[in-house]
């Protein structure tokens, strides 16, 4: 029975990666040059940059070239991480940046070329364990593709708060701005987003 | 409090995100007023069904974020030329380069013996522009210190910014 155990363990490890690691130990050995280290950060906070990602950008494509590109700025400028915040705030912040920066760049160059339609790309995955759906699958996805057609002001908040579950404090810190302000677009956007289901006969 | 008031604090009520008294002025409202219950109850169905939205996450994001990372360490290790390169000299490499750059241009593009020169110049005055050695992508962004949060990132123009790269789509 203990060998059983024992040699499954470095299967295991391998699955599950380093679970035993805190956070503050993988920035220290990120921080000394550590790629593996590293990789077990972007294993832990991937879905925090995309999401932040996929709220701005709108599209799959980009969203995930936002991230892989928000990783490597973060391990390039590491030695920039004084754990003031967490690195989940931090990564989502650096997404954000980042991808303000791609758009601006974009509305700079004014390019002509037609670009996809960002609603419908992305299809959700429901939570099967949830006993209490509200809605049922289809309604789910119909409130995801109007989700889709919110402006990206409103998604990447309702995404930050309603999907990853940040607080308030921890989304003035990502998008850069008073929690004033996010109290007060945050009800704006969860107005819009009601008025939309309201539309579609989902409220 | 009027219902407008208490409405617009419905959303932050919703997330435990307003003061102890805003609250149990909020829980009273709602207790005797049917229509901000209403929207209340609304609210509520609306972000509890967001929860249950999972994003698929592409699987295969490390293996071209550790090949960005390995190409850029080794490009930036390229131009290390030595001990002598020391901050000091960093920028009157660069200098003596630009001018070497520039006049090894012009002579290799003659003007035309009659034309000033003064004309040529300008004709050529997007030289300077064209030929920046600094990578587009280093030009506008900054890697963010997690000390200094409170810079204003987020505002009206990103808004108005956002607006106009939504209707583009
Ligand atoms: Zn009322």
């Amino acid at each position: 029975m203990y060998a059983i155990l024992e040699a499954s363990t470095e299967n295991l490890s391998l699955m599950t990666r380093h679970p035993q690691c805190n956070e503050s130990d993988l920035v220290e050995r990120s921080q000394k040059g550590d790629v593996t280290a590293f990789e077990e950060l972007f294993h832990r906070h991937q879905s925090d940059a995309y999401h932040v990602a996929y709220g701005i950008m709108g599209n799959v494509e980009d969203a995930k070239d936002m991230t892989q590109e928000a990783f490597v700025r973060a391990y390039e400028g590491i030695s920039k991480f004084k754990r003031q915040a967490s690195f989940r705030t931090w990564i989502s912040r650096i997404t954000t940046n980042l991808c303000l920066d791609e758009i601006r760049k974009r509305k700079r160059r004014r390019t002509e070329s037609i670009e996809e339609h960002p609603v419908l790309e992305m299809k959700p995955i429901q939570d099967s364990s949830a006993l209490e759906k509200l809605l049922k699958d289809e309604q789910l996805e119909i409130l995801q593709q109007v989700l889709g057609i919110l402006p990206e002001k409103y998604r990447v908040l309702i995404l930050l708060r309603d999907i990853q579950g940040h607080s308030y404090q921890e989304i003035a810190d990502i998008v850069g701005c008073s929690l004033g302000r996010v109290k007060s677009r945050l009800h704006e956007a969860r107005q819009e987003l009601k008025r939309l289901c309201v539309k579609q006969q989902l409220l | 409090m009027e219902c407008p008031s208490i409405q617009e604090q419905l959303s932050a009520y919703l997330d435990g995100e307003i003061s102890l008294e805003d609250q149990v002025n909020v829980k009273c409202h709602l207790e005797s007023c049917e229509s901000c219950a209403r929207e209340y109850e609304q609210l509520r169905r609306m972000t509890q069904a967001l929860g249950q939205i999972r994003y698929q996450m592409p699987t295969d994001m490390w293996p071209q974020i550790q090949q960005r990372i390995t190409e850029r360490s080794l490009a930036r290790r390229r131009p290390r030329l030595g001990e002598w390169w020391t901050p000091f000299w960093r920028p009157l490499a660069a200098a003596a380069l630009l001018v070497f750059g520039a006049l090894a241009y012009f002579w290799l593009q003659q003007p035309a013996e009659d034309m000033p020169l003064d004309y040529y110049l300008e004709a050529h005055a997007d030289f300077a522009v064209t030929t920046s050695l600094i990578p587009d992508s280093m030009v506008a962004f900054v890697l963010p210190d997690d000390t200094a949060t409170d810079d204003v990132l987020w505002d009206d123009e990103t808004d108005l910014m956002l607006e106009w790269h939504f209707e583009d789509n």
